[in-house]
């Protein structure tokens, strides 16, 4: 016999459900697609659900999720923090869902916090018998241990790498792990949620674990490498892939020209080359993010070619985003002077 | 010798004073005496053995010594022939059956002509007999085989007949049980044919979005319950229900279709109309719970002013404010 479906309705406004249903269509489109026109859309619809009927949680949850996709975390949390401490039916997503939104603070102290939130959500799955989160939440684990790895402020070199080596290890255990039968799309999003995270960590783990231009780092980020590329071929347009792909040629350009010095400055000019490239795709996909027009702008600074700089610097900041206003600071003052060295001031 | 001359004078004397009536019965039994005889031969030569014996006999009691003494031989004679020709046409057969290698039926005439037959037949038949029964256990094996599928056979077919029929009603009870989970929506009241397809489209959309996004999804996440509601039937697109025709148990033929519509009945019905003039509508709809099997009872209402200028995004609210009614009353 069929289970009998679910036959509750989270709204009783009918303006409500219909903005909700409509702001769901927008944000599947997002997913499969991509596009910040549709993510942003789907937020809107989604807050006027919510403004109809405050009392919808599902649409304030919706609403969190597209804040959080448009570097808007810190509304997120506050709205995610509300339905945790109401006790929705959806506990562990919402949990999840608080976690991923700390971890993209990138913040030290939330980044603690977000490993607080998974194991709620952990044993809220586990109360609520939903085993197909599982995997969910260890991608959204190994994803959080990268970015600990990469980026903890007052991490020495022995604590990032112990972070980066768990993103790995878990990361790669789950990558190995036959996921249940599911729909396709699903499996393909934990998969590429999975490669994106692994390849973050091994991007670090070479910078900031190998020595440089070692055969260890070459093996590092070779393997970020291929994990970013297979995350691309898991989903159409992912923004925060190429994001990363520029992030990785980034580090290799910074590395030809702060250790090698004078003589590899055209080595280091390609690998800068090449992370405009996906950096600008980044943009194109999703104009909203500051991340990749701050990272263009201090590539274009590093390359001297300063209007194009200037641009990305002034796009930049009319967007919201994670980059700490210092370094906004540190930028604009390069610009200013014209001197990139200000870049890599402490 | 003076007494053998007074016997013999008496005698005479007797049969001269016999009447002459008498002497003439005499003459005409010893004609069908012969006649018996006669007729005898004619069945003996159309080798007809039991009339032949029947004269034979008839003929020996007849009041010719000498006809009576012909007609016993003949009895043996006639009888012995039936005999050896009864013998032998069972043992023709015997062999006619075993070269057809009809064995059981040659062995049933080998055991005749053994139990009745002259000595020679006898022996002829007793080689016949162990000739088939070096045959006979293979066929018994045969034939048990073949008994022995024609029963698994049987009850197979059976077992396939009881099964269609399980399979029948298990889906008929099936069907019943999806249309009983299901909320229907009669046709509405309405001005003309246009609104009322007005009505069903938006209701149709409204599901059609409420069941394609009602996924409890996460970034990364598309899984979750698979609809909000259940199955909205509207006017116009019914699901034409399969024809199962009539179902026959022992003899009694079970209508099964009528069976599906009288027990198949939607748990929530929704009926209602909309009325409107130039500038100005109203739409309203009733909404029912089933309780029990048959009997419903009213459990919502809705009403909503239907502007003209603003008929669509009207209407589009009214579709939704029906679905979270219809699954309010669903779950009452």
């Amino acid at each position: 016999m069929s289970r009998e479906p679910s036959t509750s309705v989270p709204t009783d406004r009918p303006e409500a459900l219909k903005n909700f249903v409509e702001g769901r269509d927008q944000f599947n489109a997002y997913l499969g697609k991509g596009g910040s026109g549709e993510l942003q859309e789907a937020s809107r619809l989604f807050e006027e659900a919510a403004n109809s009927d405050p009392d919808f949680d599902l649409a304030w949850f919706y609403h969190a999720l597209t804040r959080v996709e448009l570097r808007d975390s810190r509304t997120a949390i506050r709205e995610l923090e509300r339905l945790v401490d109401k006790g929705v039916d959806f506990l562990p997503e919402a949990y999840l869902q608080l976690a991923y939104a700390r971890t993209k603070t990138y913040i030290d102290e939330e980044y603690y916090k977000a490993e607080q939130e998974l194991e709620r959500a952990t044993a809220e799955a586990a109360r609520a018998s939903a085993r197909e989160l599982e995997p969910v939440i260890e991608a959204y684990r190994v994803f959080l241990y990268a970015v600990m790895g990469g980026r903890l402020d007052r991490a020495d070199v022995q604590r990032r790498g112990d972070y980066l080596d768990k993103a790995i290890r878990l990361g790669e255990m789950n990558l190995r792990r036959k996921l249940r039968r599911r729909e396709r799309h699903s499996v393909a999003l934990i998969k590429m949620e999975l490669h994106n995270a692994v390849g973050i960590a091994y991007m670090w783990k070479g910078w900031w674990v190998a020595e440089a231009f070692s055969k260890q780092q070459e093996k590092f980020w070779r393997l970020a490498s291929n994990h970013f590329q297979q995350a691309l071929a898991l989903r159409m347009n992912p923004v925060r892939v190429h994001q990363n792909l520029g992030t990785l040629l980034q580090l290799q350009g910074r590395q030809f020209q702060v250790v090698k010095g004078e003589g590899h400055l055209e080595e280091a000019e390609d690998c800068y080359r090449s992370a405009i490239r996906e950096y600008e795709v980044a943009i194109t996909l999703n104009p909203l993010d500051q991340f990749p027009y701050f990272e263009l702008a201090r590539l274009y600074a590093r390359l001297a070619q300063w209007e194009l700089a200037q641009e990305r610097f002034t796009y930049g900041r009319l967007q919201r985003g994670e980059p700490k206003s210092v370094k906004w600071e540190r930028l604009e003052r390069a610009i200013a002077e014209r001197d990139a060295s200000i870049l890599d001031e402490e | 010798m003076r007494l053998r001359g007074l016997c013999t004078l008496v005698i005479v004397a007797v049969w001269f004073l016999l009447p002459t009536g008498l002497r003439a019965t005499e003459q005409a039994d010893l004609a069908v005496q012969q006649s018996q005889l006669d007729l005898s031969a004619v069945f003996e030569r159309l080798r007809d053995w039991g009339k032949a014996e029947a004269y034979l006999q008839e003929a020996a009691k007849g009041p010719s010594v000498k006809v009576r003494a012909e007609a016993l031989k003949g009895i043996e004679r006639v009888r012995n022939i039936s005999e050896r020709s009864v013998d032998n046409s069972s043992l023709k057969l015997a062999n006619y059956y075993a070269t057809q290698h009809l064995w059981s039926e040659a062995e049933k005439q080998y055991l005749a002509a053994a139990k009745d037959g002259t000595k020679e037949v006898q022996r002829r038949a007793l080689e016949g007999l162990m000739r088939v029964r070096d045959k006979i256990p293979r066929i018994r094996f045969a034939e048990d085989l073949e008994s022995g599928f024609d029963i698994v056979f049987g009850l197979i077919a059976r077992m396939l007949g009881a099964l269609t029929v399980l399979a029948v009603v298990m889906i008929a009870f099936q069907i019943v049980r999806q249309i009983q989970r299901r909320i229907e929506v009669l046709p509405f009241v309405v001005s003309n044919e246009a609104n009322q397809a007005q009505i069903t489209y938006w209701l149709s959309y409204a599901q059609a979005m409420v069941q394609s996004t009602n996924a409890l999804p996460i970034a990364g996440r598309t899984t979750g319950p698979s609809s909000v509601l259940p199955y909205l039937q509207l006017p116009g697109l019914q699901e034409k229900l399969p024809d199962l025709g009539e179902l026959s148990v022992s003899g009694v033929k079970l209508p099964v279709n009528e069976l599906l519509q009288r027990f198949g009945r939607p748990r929530v019905r929704i009926s209602g109309g909309w009325t409107c003039d130039a500038s100005h509508g109203t739409a309203f709809a009733q909404l029912e719970r089933r309780r029990g099997l048959f009997r419903y009872e009213p459990y919502a209402s809705i009403k909503r002013e239907i502007p003209v200028h603003w008929q669509d995004q009207e209407l589009e609210l009214f579709a939704y404010h029906i679905l979270i009614k219809a699954a309010e009353t669903y779950v009452s």
